[in-house]
């Protein structure tokens, strides 16, 4: 019984590495004096309890794998200008890390060297050629150096996932650097951030001669992308977004004027770092259980029409700890190849749960919880049932249209019985005869 | 006699360029207060001082703004509780961190021998360091010929900058002239980035203390310490461009190196930055630059002028020699009206020169100071035209003249036959010519899905700019998507004052219907639709009075038979009281009545079973009934 059973249980869970561990951090710079430019950032990753690992992106010792094993979860790479990655890190390596699930922040600027082009193209992200510049003549900061290239990104042009972006920021954010574009038949790409529609990307200081790489709300500031096997990736247009002097600076919309005391990058960079080091919106999928109504432990196979509940536990990463998940939109499917019952499973004590009639249509079906929601892991859950047809003992047995043929066989069968006795054992009144 | 005129050549041109290099040099910021608030809001998060080494660089940090330090009572608990009596640096974190705090004494006890200890040869000079200025703070006595030569013979082995930076100190601290020397060898150790800036490897504390250590050794010694005038500019152009530093201790360093730039006896490099915002336009015209040291403070009175103005790209020179006249508020401010030298629209590099009135030989960086600038302009829109024509007529379309900011009365319509076709000419408004900008977009925004398409109005070499919209062979862009749309003009330009966004028309497309993409747009991340499961329905069955009739039908045999048997009077007094008789027929019934259980609930197989359990009895019940019978008969 037990091995029928586990034999009819196949869970798959497809969850990334496992958040508590994922804390070793590798950051590719330039030079070093990123460290003191954007020391700010890094002591936020520092406090969340980062063990960060700093190495000139040319490096000669580079390496992100060591005896088949990552040496690291998490890759910065705060190096836009570079030409060619140190030691055994190409961009192959890179995408080999992000297959397998290692999670990596790019910054980039307008001076974008080729690998980290290269990197951004298989994420599905095309980022604009060198020396062009997100320009936008309608929103620009009063600090700007002329050409209009420090931008004021407003918060309503945030992508709406606040898992990613954190809650709404007050105040508007600074950005100086490349714009990109989305591969649009890349579904896992989101623009977190995207320019105003007067913005575009071009080289300032030419002529536009033909139509710009990006334009308008397309020109992504910031892009984010979560791979199937849940790694993720965020790209950064601007590597100044990060540093100490755009997250403490004041923000002023050179036209309007409307003056912010501090802008929002700081909290819009803390909240991309906890997003993209898994630090939160990661799920995973506890025990699973699943049984008829009124009883406790799944039987070898159901039959049609049997009610049966349904339970999943679900937790959520977040503050370093494993805590229930309070979705209220995870749904259950009961799959024969189609779907044939797709209902919400309700909260209980931690758990989610669902009680629900079987379809009329014998098969083998699965139950499958598939949770894909913008900035959480994906959650996807099965567990295969056989549901059988009713057996002939199950059916109606009296149904009224048919009395009569039960009737006439049930007389019958009377008949006999009574015949029997009477044809046996009839006594002739002979006497009464002869009388 | 040619290669020495090449030699010549190159040499002119190697000192153009040094020149060139030179002139760029001059600092373009300094220590704003602003940037003073940030640092003393980093100094004063160190609070409350658990920690010695925090409370001695926040604390000193403080001391340098010279602001107070809050709750010092406090800090100078704190310190005294947490510093480390056998530990060196802690007892030279604690005694500094104590010596900027009025009346907060360390009690630490006898730690002369233990801090004595420590100056020894072959030690790290870092040790030696923290020994002497915890000795000193602690007013301790330090016998300074000893500790010179145990210094120098340290050094021998640990010969990193930053040691030199530490040995600096000591010599200034207790008069070692010896050290003056190395100064130059330090300085040339630092790397140049960019041909602009100067820092020693390590970073923003190292190349700070440094620098910092040259010139405190260097006003003890009442001598200028070595280092060319270029470099202290270089190393003041790496310090600014860290001023937005966060970490503590370097914080710290960097400002006591700024502060010892501002002022000390022999380089002040001063900072020419410009106070106006970079836009000069009609509506302000005036170009201010601030001339400070590096802290922002005044260095008294000069004369500022503008050598000349360079437009950037072009190359033409705009301006010369021009004086900046002193603001009369503030006496770090000049001034220069700049359109009066009626610049074309354009950026501009200013260099700039400061004399001093008194002649002050500490200044550096006096010439070529650049200030970027650029010279905006207002712009009209003039002579825009909308129209709809026809694609394969040639003729003039009919179209209607707009005015901006006027948005046209009617909605445009256009079919996929059709396009659009939209003209107008950017005029300057002060020099009323006409002009290109560098961002001429015309913006199509879906009034129902808000969807946008942006196209580029390019313009003709009379820089009249036109603009057509193929409805048909465009369709794609739109997605085929048929309706009403809001038609955006967007002029755009780093030396247009005025960017233009207008929304000009409403227009209404058309495109061939049927090509519209029919893929559902649905989002990966969302809910799901629920999905109910639907049941088969029972079929209908027929009222159940008809088969109540029938069933009454089929009964009636069984009625017949009895009533016909009670009028017979059939009498089964023949049965005999046996076993086998009753057991006969109970077994018979029990068969029947199996039969029932297995319609009802039991499958076959246990009805087998049952059967062949009842069909034994039966068997041998009837057989004896019925010989019983038969052998009755025959004898009667």
């Amino acid at each position: 019984m037990d091995a029928t059973r586990l034999a009819g249980f196949i869970a798959l869970m497809f969850l990334g590495v496992y958040a508590q561990s994922g804390k070793r951090t590798l950051i590719l710079v330039d030079n070093w004096s990123i460290r003191e430019t954007h020391s700010t950032f890094f002591r936020s990753l520092r406090d969340q309890g980062f063990d960060l690992t700093f190495k000139t992106a040319d490096d000669g010792n580079l390496a992100l794998v060591k005896f088949g094993e990552f040496l690291y979860e998490n890759l910065v790479i705060f190096s836009p200008s570079v030409e060619d990655f140190g030691g055994n890190v190409d961009v192959a390596a890179i995408t080999n890390f992000i297959d397998g699930g290692g999670n990596v922040l790019v910054a980039g600027s307008s001076s974008l060297g080729d690998p980290i082009r290269e990197l951004a193209t298989e994420c599905g992200v095309e980022f604009d050629e060198e020396n062009t510049a997100v320009i936008d003549h309608l929103h620009y900061d009063f600090n700007d150096e002329g050409k209009h290239t420090l931008i004021v990104s407003e918060t309503e042009n945030l992508l709406d996932a606040p898992m990613i972006v954190g809650q709404k920021p007050s105040a508007p954010f600074l950005f100086r650097g490349v714009g990109m574009v989305a591969d649009p038949d890349n579904p896992l790409v989101m623009g977190v951030l995207h320019a105003s529609s007067t913005s575009y990307s071009y080289n300032p200081d030419e002529k536009i001669s033909e139509f710009p790489h990006a334009v308008g709300k397309n020109t992504l500031l910031i892009s984010a992308l979560q791979a199937r096997n849940n790694a993720r990736v965020v790209f950064v247009g601007s590597i100044d977004f990060f540093s100490d002097q755009f997250m403490q600076a004041s923000v002023q919309n050179a036209l309007n004027g409307k003056k912010y005391e501090k802008s929002g990058n700081q909290d819009l960079a803390y909240s991309l770092s906890q997003w993209v080091f898994k630090q939160k919106g990661v799920l995973r999928v506890g025990e699973v259980k699943h049984h008829l109504k009124g009883e406790k432990t799944p039987p070898a196979a159901y039959t049609v029409l049997d009610q049966v509940e349904y339970s999943i536990q679900i937790d959520e990463y977040s503050n370093g700890e494993w805590k229930p998940f309070q979705g209220k939109d995870v749904q259950l499917e009961f799959v024969r190849i189609d779907p044939f019952v797709r209902t919400t499973l309700k909260q209980k004590n931690g758990l989610l749960h669902v009680s629900f009639k079987l379809p009329d249509v014998y098969g083998v079906y699965q139950f499958r919880v598939d949770y894909n929601r913008i900035g959480y892991t994906r959650l996807f859950s099965t567990t295969q049932v056989s549901v059988h047809p009713l057996k002939h003992t199950q059916y109606e047995r009296f149904i009224p249209s048919a009395y009569p043929y039960y009737i006439s066989c049930f007389s019958m069968m009377f008949g006999v019985v009574i015949f029997s006795i009477v044809f046996l054992h009839y006594k002739e009144d002979t006497k009464d005869k002869k009388e | 006699m040619k290669t020495l005129e090449m030699a010549n050549h190159l040499s002119v041109t190697l000192l153009f360029a040094v020149v060139v290099v030179g002139q760029a040099l001059t600092p373009s910021t300094f220590l704003t207060t602003l940037d003073q608030n940030r640092l003393k809001s980093v100094f004063e998060a160190a609070h409350p001082f658990t920690d010695v080494t925090n409370a001695h660089y926040g604390i000193l940090g403080l001391s340098l703004l010279g602001s107070t330090v809050p709750n010092a009572q406090e800090a100078c608990k704190n310190i005294n509780s947490n510093v480390d009596k056998t530990s060196i640096a802690s007892l030279y974190h604690a005694s500094s961190a104590a010596k900027h705090l009025t009346g907060c004494k360390l009690n630490v006890g006898d730690v002369q021998s233990l801090l004595e200890g420590a100056i020894k040869s072959d030690g790290d000079v870092v040790n030696i360091f923290h020994a002497v200025f915890a000795l000193k703070n602690l007013g301790l006595k330090v016998d300074n010929k000893k500790t010179l030569q145990t210094l120098e013979e340290a050094l021998k082995k640990d010969d990193s900058a930053l040691s030199y930076g530490y040995s600096f100190q000591i010599a200034a601290e207790l008069s070692g002239s010896k050290f003056f020397d190395h100064i130059e060898d330090v300085i040339a150790q630092a790397d140049e980035v960019d041909d602009k800036y100067l820092q020693f490897e390590g970073g923003l504390y190292v190349t700070s203390f440094i620098i910092d250590s040259a010139y405190k050794l260097g006003t003890k010694l009442n001598k200028a310490p070595t280092i060319s005038a270029d470099k202290v500019i270089k190393f003041s152009n790496y310090f600014l461009t860290r001023k937005h530093i966060h970490q503590l201790r370097a914080a710290a360093y960097f400002l006591s190196a700024i502060k010892t730039l501002a002022d000390n006896k022999f380089h002040v490099p001063l900072a020419v930055t410009l106070a106006s915002p970079v836009a000069v336009s009609k509506s302000q015209p005036v170009v201010q630059v601030r001339v400070t040291n590096l802290m922002g403070g005044s260095l008294g009175s000069l004369k500022v002028v503008a050598d000349n103005a360079k437009n950037i790209g072009e190359g033409s020179v705009v301006l010369n020699k021009k004086p900046f006249t002193e603001n009369s508020k503030d006496k770090s401010l000049f001034e220069l009206n700049m359109l009066d030298s009626k610049p074309a629209k354009g950026f501009y590099e200013i260099s700039i020169s400061a004399t001093p009135s008194k002649t002050d030989k500490r200044l550096l960086g006096t010439t070529g100071a650049i200030v970027k600038i650029k010279v905006t302009t207002t712009v009209s829109l003039e002579g825009v035209e909308i129209g709809v024509a026809d694609k394969d007529q040639t003729s003039v379309p009919r179209s209607t003249n707009l005015q901006y900011p006027k948005r046209s009365a009617n909605v445009l319509e256009a079919d996929f036959h059709q396009k659009i076709v939209m003209k107008f000419k950017l005029l300057d408004k002060t020099t009323s010519q006409s002009l290109s900008a560098h961002q001429t977009f015309v913006r199509f925004t879906n009034q129902k899905t808000k969807q946008e398409i942006i196209f580029v109005a390019e313009s003709d070499s009379s820089n009249l700019n036109k603009f057509e919209l193929d409805v048909g062979a465009r369709g794609k862009d739109f997605g085929f998507q048929s309706g009403q749309y809001g038609m955006e003009l967007i002029i755009g330009d780093p030396v247009i004052e005025n960017p233009i966004s207008w929304t000009m028309a409403d227009v209404k497309l058309t495109f061939q219907e049927g090509q519209a993409k029919t893929k559902p747009s649905t989002n990966q991340y969302s809910k799901k639709p629920e999905i109910q499961h639907q049941f088969n329905k029972p079929e209908k069955r027929p009222p159940a009075v008809v088969s109540l009739a029938f069933s009454g039908l089929v009964l009636l045999p069984v009625l017949i038979l009895f009533i016909l048997w009670i009028k017979l009077g059939v009498n089964i007094s023949n049965f005999p009281v046996s076993l086998s008789a009753i057991g006969f027929h109970v077994c018979l019934a029990a068969i029947f009545g199996l039969y029932y259980c297995y319609w009802t609930q039991l499958n076959m197989f246990q009805t087998l079973r049952w059967l062949g359990i009842l069909a034994v009895p039966t068997f041998l019940f009837g057989n004896r009934l019925l010989s019983g019978l038969a052998s009755k008969r025959k004898t009667v």
